[in-house]
């Protein structure tokens, strides 16, 4: 009982920090959508100056925020300290992840009832892609804080060599698409046509590597105060 | 009733090509007050660490009651190791909770957790339980850790210089609780520390360490009324200490001492010319330990 309450308000504050970063993201989309108003005729070199540097900063915020350093750094020795196993924190981590970013999802969604009423395919594709997008922030910030803590300043070296493979394979994907236009992807990204299934594996695929990183680190960790 | 007790055999711990623990054979016994006494780096930390399963051996098995302790919440809830707090110039960490976060944490990990007697060891000790811990001095961030120790209840609790910092008005505190602690509940206590003299008289065996490995684990009584400090003139002294084990020899001119530990039976060594004393526990950790041991 006391555990469970103890989990609860931490799961509270994960969802509330969650929050905020999905407001960014929010506010992100509507400035773009002013944007893309602005100057329909932008060309893919104009986009890509403005759209990719704020995507790769909001990203690395986003991964940043949810970069779980603070449960490498003070609740993991805390309560390894006490008795907790690690295989219970491992789980508890990624059920953390998943649920904080659900939980934003679903309030994400909720929010959009004011403005355009309860349409319910709508709501559940905002709640759904922010939820994805949480999902795959927190992973790959799981496995940040986790390299850091284990590694040191090798971690997060390794981190951003894991990144490089991510984005250039995304890249290499998109340059060798039919169309091969960046834009064109993104807008349906931001406009949620569509994206859920390509998010949904991502999301999958964060999930596993998250999984397959920390665990080995995770299950020989040492107490370190 | 069969008591409990932790077994570890054959423990080994590596980091990178230095090894820090070497093939340690050890059990420790329930209702015991034991005291972990080495030099620096002999490895006291690291061995309490790894009973705790706070970190893994290289090698080697450790069980409670024939159980492996390692990811075993079952015997994870009878062991408490409350180490050492050490705050972090980032402000990250462990130091960085508030006390009154760090002893709520212990209260929901802990599950024989006594609430009342933390409440009363905080006010006691006169802590500010909203203050962070990095902000708290050396003594404070000790007494945080006794009273993490001492409301665990857990029957095997661990301290690891638990009286750093602490003046000696709460040093004798410490040990009148600890000794009362034990009286009560039977736990079994192993206390790391410095200052063998002042814990010398509530320790009921003593475990020296040294390099890596166990010297000796011994009741400390007994340990000290087999070693002698010899002194006298250098050839007097030689010929009184033939066929004892010998220590810690020291020359000054013709003048000559050395600690001297007898075997069962045997009877301390007797001469001429010669002084033999008995020894307290401190000079028997440097005469075992110290320089030309």
């Amino acid at each position: 009982m006391k555990k469970g309450r103890y989990f609860l308000e931490n799961i509270g504050m994960s969802v509330a920090l969650s929050v905020f970063v999905g407001a960014v993201l929010v506010a992100y989309m509507m400035i773009f959508q002013i944007f893309a108003a602005f100057d329909k005729g932008a060309n893919l070199f104009q986009q890509f100056f403005v759209l990719l540097p704020m995507m790769v900063m909001i990203g690395g915020v986003l991964c940043m925020l949810l970069s779980s350093y603070g449960f490498y750094y003070s609740e993991l020795p805390a309560t390894l300290a006490m008795g907790e196993t690690r295989r219970n924190l491992f789980f508890l981590e990624h059920g953390r992840l998943i649920l904080t970013s659900l939980a934003t999802g679903i309030l994400a969604g909720l929010t959009l009832i004011p403005m355009n009423g309860f349409q319910w395919v709508r709501i559940l594709s905002v709640a759904g892609i922010l939820f994805l997008v949480l999902l795959v922030g927190g992973c790959i910030g799981n496995v940040l804080g986790c390299l850091c803590f284990r590694f040191g300043k090798w971690g997060l070296i390794g981190f951003f060599l894991i990144c490089i493979l991510i984005g250039g394979t995304f890249g290499l994907l998109v340059a060798s698409s039919r169309k091969g236009e960046l834009d064109s992807i993104l807008t349906g990204f931001l406009t949620g046509t569509g994206i859920l299934p390509i998010l949904g594996v991502t999301a999958l695929f964060a999930l596993v590597l998250s999984a397959a990183v920390t665990w080995p680190i995770m299950k020989k960790i040492e107490v370190r105060f | 009733m069969s008591e409990a007790m932790i077994t570890c055999r054959n423990l080994k711990k590596n980091y990178g090509k230095q090894t820090v623990l070497k093939e340690i054979d050890l059990t420790l016994e329930e209702g015991k007050i034991y005291g972990l006494i080495g030099r620096n780096g002999a490895g006291k930390t690291t061995l309490l660490s790894i009973l705790s399963a706070q970190n893994p051996a290289t090698n080697g098995e450790i069980d409670l009651n024939g159980e492996r302790i390692w990811e075993n919440k079952e015997a994870l809830k009878e062991i408490c190791f409350s180490r050492e707090i050490t705050p972090t110039s980032s402000g990250m960490g462990v130091a960085n909770y508030k006390v009154k976060d760090y002893l709520r944490i212990a209260s929901v990990y802990f599950p024989y957790w006594d609430g009342e007697m933390a409440k009363r060891l905080v006010e006691e000790f006169g802590l500010d339980k909203k203050k962070r811990m990095s902000k708290l001095s050396k003594g404070m961030l000790s007494m945080v850790t006794i009273i993490v120790a001492m409301a665990s209840k857990a029957k095997f609790t661990f301290l690891d210089e638990p009286v750093a910092g602490l003046d000696v008005v709460v040093r004798e505190r410490f040990y009148r609780l600890l000794l009362e602690e034990y009286t009560e509940t039977g736990r079994t206590f192993v206390v790391s520390t410095h200052i063998i003299e002042e814990a010398a008289d509530v320790l009921e065996e003593v475990i020296i360490m040294d390099k890596g490995r166990i010297l000796l684990k011994e009741n400390t009584q007994e340990l000290l009324e087999s070693c002698f400090h010899v002194s006298g003139r250098g050839d007097l002294v030689d010929e009184a200490v033939k066929g004892y084990e010998t220590h810690h020899p020291e020359s000054i001119g013709r003048s000559k001492s050395v600690m001297v530990r007898t075997k069962p039976g045997q009877n301390p060594p007797k001469g001429e010319g010669i002084t033999v004393q008995p020894m307290s526990l401190q000079k028997v950790f440097v005469g075992l330990c110290g320089e030309g041991a």
